[in-house]
């Protein structure tokens, strides 16, 4: 009876792996208007060349809204990878989350003395976790003009609340962490949603036509790293909680 | 040019020493300082994007599960 379902679920699973092959099989052959994956033996046909040929360092340029997405944000990688490859961030947000789930389960939950911190520590903890929000607010605020992005400006947020376990201190509650963390995800995904109504796909840019290297410029790229950031905080936050609660 | 020549023989040698040593605490601070250095190398090597998240995620967080991961192990050790 056990032999019958796991070979009916084996069967299944072989069936799921070939519809996505045949899928991602049939993007890499796709003779449409996009660059394809196997037939890049042009040089003009790569996406490297596209940035290659990008030139803005001329003095008598006129930088104009040239209607494709890498002219949204000042910082090229920036917009790559929210106007191009969000998808790759936000599943790995999600990779994060089932990571999360797992800890939850691995490590058991019994009762953890804290050790008392030392007078240096424990005088300095506040300062530096003011430093390291700040830190992190600008890193996901300037992340369209600046080096920086939702991945790392989350992680470095989330290092103020290692401070704060470090030292002992109930800074966030777990509760409320979970709830941060739903409300971000679900609104990541209600925008890409509205942006597939308003403009025919996901994670769209649809607020354009604004000044590039202003602070508030890029649409919806610093809204979306501020999603990502503050989920990322959220996730990584519980991961110390599990480590060390009460 | 000299700074990155430097910086990789500390990695190779770094990394060389973490899996060689003994003690597990010591393993952690010199992986730490691995990951560190290898920021470093990013920016050199006009990165800064990934400079900015490997100093996040590799020397920071990383760092401080291990040691959390260490102070559990060695509590264990104590229990038995």
């Amino acid at each position: 009876m056990k032999d019958e379902t796991s070979v009916l679920v084996n069967i299944i699973a072989f069936l799921i792996l070939f519809v996505i092959g045949i899928y991602i099989y049939s993007v890499a052959i796709d003779t449409g208007a996009g660059i394809k994956i196997t037939d890049n033996i042009t040089p003009t046909m790569r996406v490297a060349d596209k940035y290659l040929n990008k030139n803005v360092l001329d003095d008598n340029s006129t930088y104009q809204w040239g209607g494709t997405a890498e002219d949204t944000a000042a910082n090229i990688v920036t917009s790559v990878v929210v106007d191009y490859r969000l998808f790759d961030t936000t599943l790995e947000v999600i990779v994060l989350f089932i990571t999360i789930l797992g800890f939850g389960f691995v490590i058991p939950k019994d009762k953890r003395k804290i050790i008392k911190p030392t007078t240096i520590l424990n005088r300095w903890a506040p300062i530096l976790m003011l430093l390291m929000l700040m830190i992190g607010g600008y890193t996901f605020i300037n992340g369209h003009l600046s080096p920086g992005g939702g991945f790392p400006a989350g992680a470095i947020i989330s290092t103020a609340i290692l401070t704060g376990v470090l030292t002992g201190r109930r800074t966030i509650s777990q509760k409320s962490l979970k709830i941060i963390e739903a409300i971000t995800g679900i609104s990541i995904f209600s925008i890409g949603i509205i942006s597939y109504f308003l403009t025919g796909s996901f994670f769209q840019n649809f607020i354009l036509n604004d000044k590039i290297g202003d602070l508030f410029s890029g649409g919806l790229i610093p809204i979306f790293y501020g999603l990502i950031a503050f989920k990322v905080a959220a996730e990584l936050s519980n991961i110390y909680f599990e480590f060390y609660e009460e | 040019m000299f700074l990155s020549v430097i910086i990789a023989v500390i990695m190779i040698f770094g990394a060389m020493w973490t899996i060689v040593t003994e003690d597990l605490f010591k393993a952690i601070v010199i992986f730490a300082i691995v990951s560190l250095s290898s920021s470093i190398m990013f920016l050199l090597m006009q990165a800064p994007d990934v400079a900015i998240t490997e100093a996040a995620i590799g020397s920071g967080i990383t760092t401080g599960l291990f040691i959390f991961t260490y102070k559990k192990v060695e509590e264990e050790k104590d229990e038995r």
